[in-house]
């Protein structure tokens, strides 16, 4: 530090003058940080002949987008072999590309495109040379099984099959039939032909009735043939069903729903000060009706809000007061909320907490904001976990300090992984009894962590809330959703991306997509994982439900199902959402608890 | 101070003001009085080598005398809302090695300054200005208790200065700038003398974080144009001040406005002064303490924006015991006007209970030894701060 306080130093004063002229500081240039392959990875091919497609790799700045003009050197690493051109420069999507002929050797053969000091470098192409004609053995899905759609629509990743030989190689220009099974609908083309991958695509459009529909991709005589694909064909329509403008007294913030009741925090101050749980009574047709309130004495806003899976405890976070911290409460008689206990972190108070059992424990992950005291280390932010397996007394049995970047603000917890959500230090992921690095909840061990691309949103990364989806349909859970809180004027506008993260390496995620919605910002989430459709809540754009099947990848823009500003377009500011009993209920700042159906 | 003195010289003062201000309204329909200690500082001022060197030092006490801010509607800043904060106890200390070049530069001087002060941009402290009363604008107009290092050229009537300094706004009066941020932020003044007591200033700058230490903040950027006269209308002493100044920040998603003038006269003993002034500023969410807002920072958010247009009148007496010290007897009067602008939750008439407020203060002016200085002006910049330019002695350039 000493050092680079020189080095500032004896800047300044060279550049003093000269800096007070300058208009701004780094805008705009994209720096490009990485090269990954992009196309035409493990082609077959006849030795001494060109491959089928070309090699192409892309180069990206640090927040995923594609860098233009860069220069790519070509190379081949397999004698004999020869690649044309040997240099090419990245076009508008940061693409690359080139041709690959193959040497006349049998066998694996191999070329690279690197570029300097970038990550990633080189990046390796592997291709299998034959003489004797390949012959196709197996068929198998790799793309596009699973997918949601909208009843009468295209599906929006295609079908894909692979065809290999007994070795496993790709096998190309095989024909391949593709018809729909059941459903109703069309696919095209009914016939398509193998790529140097070996890989035959089609487009399947959804029937008119909802629910799943069937296609097939069929070359005769080969192992797995036909390939079935299975698709959902989604009516998603958000409306308004009951409830609405009935906290007028007081923002709201936070929502559970356990049963037939729903709790709700209170938030800021409206004209009395957010430090009240609201307790709702679900009616049979879920039409929610206010039939208490719990004053919590010293705090200024109700942050977070969880109930237990059993129902029994209820907890909450508390911010803005001389006595923040996290507050239990039993819910034996689930209308009357009993205090339990709590813990304070004092005047800076907790900004979530969320439950997770653990090992038959039960734990809460408390987001404990950044302090005041002047002590560095005091003061940073921190996971803290406490057992409240004893609810009346809640014991700290960790405490994670995450750097002051404006600190923790939430935190996902799954299957003993803990996602930490740290504004602009980015993802932090904990094993906190998962066992892949051998923590627990008294002694976290840090996985992996990562900084999400700041798209444009002014403040940077923000990263706020997430979500772990486990697909059921898809046996996979390789997706992380991550909630970006940028710039917002509470109750007029916001900023704010979705962004999707691949975490089925827990030890190397890497952002793959993202939701852009122009002039509103993303909040808190829920998923209906069993249909693939994520539930946000948007702010002053209210919810937004997106389809999340398939692969992802890039924007995810043409996923959005259904929007709704449950307040109309002037008293709209959801802060959050969540499914129980059939019905989607959002939490609007401003105007309170909604009963919404969702189709 | 201006002037050349070959031999070391050091010159001292103290001031303050004694009052009592009452505001109604304040958060929640109610209305406030409150005797004060405001603006306590201690000033201390010396030269070397010709003047060449030079030092300039101000203590200010207000962490001892009004740890919890001044009443003052509409005044935002450093976590304190309709309370004007505390200042940090060392307002200013800086060096400065004046004509740099000496006779190399022909015309021309130039000057280096460093220390802990005001970076070079926008216009005068307000406590070095005749009303009492800090304006709205003081975080859009001024960037001040920051480790600087600037640079001065002024060439006849032009004057440029130029600065680094660190983004980070102190949070409580104790705190020192944090060094390992110095350089994230600079700015720039342009000043033209076009004729006697004439001056005009256009200044940018660009502010990394100011508003959270560790520098995860959204950043600024200002703007500032000004123009000041210091005259006299036939025998009386006249002073004004208009100034427009603009700050956009978290690329331009938040943005705020001022303008505002001001102006006093002086006629023998008696001083009478007015400012008009038309601010937004931002609405923080508050903590149970309805006159501080959140710190440390752990979002972007405001709840919306306001604008205040204040109508601040007042009087002054000038009086002097003995002969270093002045005693200034005064009464000010505000009115003001809140709206809301550009959405978001706050609401004007239900925090308040009203959209327009009334202040009076009543109290007096103590001064010891050396008057106040013109606050933010360092090296080539220090000699148009004659140092009763508009102090509150009641006299004028």
């Amino acid at each position: 530090m000493g050092t680079m306080n020189k080095q500032k130093a004896t800047w300044s004063l060279l550049v003093l003058a000269s800096t007070a002229c300058s208009g701004s500081t780094d805008v705009g240039t994209p720096v490009p940080t990485k090269v990954e392959a992009f196309g035409g990875t493990d082609q077959s091919g006849a030795v001494g002949t060109p491959l089928l497609d070309s090699l192409k790799v892309r180069v990206t700045d640090a927040d995923g987008n594609g860098v233009p003009g860069v220069g790519v050197t070509w190379s081949v690493l397999t004698d004999g072999g020869q690649i044309s051109p040997a240099t090419s420069t990245t076009n508008s999507t940061g693409a690359a590309a080139t041709q690959f002929t193959l040497s006349p050797s049998e066998g694996d053969q191999q070329a690279e495109a690197q570029v300097s000091g970038l990550a990633g470098s080189p990046v390796v192409f592997t291709a299998h040379g034959h003489i004797q004609p390949l012959v196709p053995e197996n068929i198998e899905a790799v793309a596009g099984d699973g997918q949601n759609g909208t009843v009468g629509a295209r599906l929006l990743d295609s079908l894909s099959v692979r065809v290999t030989d007994a070795f496993g190689h790709g096998v190309p220009a095989v024909s391949v039939s593709w018809s729909v099974v059941t459903g109703g609908g069309t696919i095209s083309p009914v016939s398509s032909t193998t790529n140097g991958s070996g890989v035959a695509s089609a487009e399947f459009t959804l029937g008119p009735l909802e629910g799943e529909q069937q296609a097939q991709a069929l070359v005769g005589g080969l192992t797995g043939s036909p390939v079935m694909f299975r698709a959902t064909a989604v009516e998603i329509a958000l409306s308004v069903v009951a409830g609405g403008n009935n906290v007028p007294e007081r923002y709201s913030s936070d929502l559970w729903v356990h049963g037939s009741y729903a709790y709700s925090g209170t938030w800021g101050y409206r004209n009395r000060p957010g430090n009240v749980l609201k307790v709702w009574s679900l009616d049979a047709s879920g039409a929610p009706s206010l039939v208490g309130s719990v004053t919590v004495p010293s705090i200024g806003t109700v942050s977070d809000v969880q109930v237990s899976d059993d129902g029994q405890l209820l907890v909450l976070s508390g911010e803005r007061g001389d006595d923040g911290g996290i507050y239990t409460f039993s819910l034996g008689d689930p209308a009357n909320p009993t205090p339990l206990g709590s813990t304070s972190v004092g005047e800076r108070g907790v900004h979530t907490v969320t439950l997770s059992t653990i090992n038959g424990r039960t734990y809460a992950f408390a987001a404990m904001n950044p302090g005041f005291s002047g002590d560095k280390t005091e003061d940073k932010p921190a996971l803290m976990i406490y057992d409240v397996t004893q609810p009346t007394a809640p014991a700290l049995v960790h405490r994670e300090p995450i750097e002051p970047h404006y600190g923790i603000h939430d935190t996902f917890v799954r299957d003993g992984l803990a996602f930490v959500f740290a504004w602009n230090e980015g993802l932090i992921i904990y094993d906190v009894g998962n066992g892949i690095s051998g923590g627990s909840p008294a002694q976290p061990v840090e996985v992996s962590r990562l900084l999400t691309a700041v798209n444009g949103v002014p403040g940077g990364r923000a990263v706020h809330n997430g979500w772990w989806f486990h697909n059921p349909v898809s046996g996979e859970n390789r997706y992380l959703f991550i909630g970006q809180e940028g710039p917002i004027i509470v109750g007029s506008s916001s900023r704010g991306d979705i962004h999707v993260v691949d975490v089925s390496d827990l030890h190397n995620p890497r952002e793959v997509a993202f939701f852009h919605m122009s002039g509103a910002g993303t909040h808190n989430f829920w998923m209906d994982e069993q249909r693939q459709i994520l539930y946000a809540a948007y702010y002053n754009a209210g919810v937004v439900a997106l389809d999340v099947s398939g692969t992802l990848s890039g924007d995810l823009s043409n996923r959005l199902l259904s929007q709704i500003k449950p307040g109309g377009s002037s008293k709209t500011f959801t802060w959050g959402v969540q499914l129980a009993n059939g019905w989607l209920y959002a939490i609007d700042m401003e105007s309170g608890l909604w009963q919404l159906k969702t189709e | 101070m201006g002037s050349a003195q070959s031999s070391p010289w050091m010159q001292l003062g103290a001031h303050g003001v004694l009052g009592y201000t009452a505001v109604d309204p304040i958060p929640g329909d109610r209305s406030l009085g409150e005797v004060r200690l405001v603006q306590p500082t201690i000033m201390a001022h010396a030269g070397i080598a010709s003047n060449r060197l030079r030092m300039l030092a101000t203590l200010n006490l207000e962490g001892l005398t009004i740890p919890d801010g001044e009443l003052a509607p509409g005044d935002w800043g450093e976590g304190f809302v309709d309370r004007r904060h505390p200042h940090t106890y060392l307002h200013e200390l800086v060096f400065t090695f004046d004509d740099l070049l000496g006779k190399a530069d022909g015309s021309a001087r130039v000057s280096m300054s460093a220390g802990k002060g005001f970076a070079p941009f926008g216009t005068d402290d307000p406590m070095s200005r005749p009303v009492l009363r800090y304006p709205v604008n003081h975080h859009l107009a001024q960037i001040l208790e920051r480790a600087v290092a600037m640079m001065g050229v002024r060439v006849g009537p032009l004057m440029a200065e130029a600065g680094l300094f660190n983004g980070d706004e102190p949070e409580r009066p104790g705190q020192w700038p944090r060094v390992s941020r110095f350089g994230d932020s600079w700015s720039g003044r342009l000043t033209v003398n076009p004729v006697a007591g004439l001056e005009l200033q256009g200044s940018h700058a660009s502010v990394h974080s100011p508003e959270h230490r560790p520098g995860a903040g959204t950043d600024q950027r200002k703007w500032s144009l000004s123009g000041r006269w210091s005259g006299a209308l036939g025998s009386f002493p006249v002073y004004g001040l208009l100034e427009w100044a603009r700050t956009s920040e978290a690329e331009g998603f938040f943005v705020f406005h001022s303008v505002l003038a001001e102006g006093a006269w002086t006629l023998g003993r008696s001083r009478l002064y007015y400012r008009f002034e038309r601010t937004e500023r931002p609405e923080e969410e508050r903590t149970l303490n309805p006159f501080r807002s959140l710190r440390p920072h752990i979002e972007n958010s405001i709840l919306g924006k306001t604008r205040w247009t204040i109508h601040t009148a007042g009087y002054t007496v000038h009086l002097q015991p003995v002969s270093v010290l002045s005693v200034l007897p005064l009464a000010e009067l505000s009115y003001g006007r809140i709206a809301n602008v550009g959405g978001g939750l706050f609401d004007t008439q239900s925090f308040y209970g009203k959209t327009s407020f009334w202040s009076v203060s009543v109290g007096a002016r103590l001064s010891l030894g050396m008057p106040l200085h013109r606050m933010g002006r360092y090296g080539v910049a220090q000699d148009t701060a004659n140092l009763r330019g508009m102090g509150h002695d009641g006299h004028h350039e």
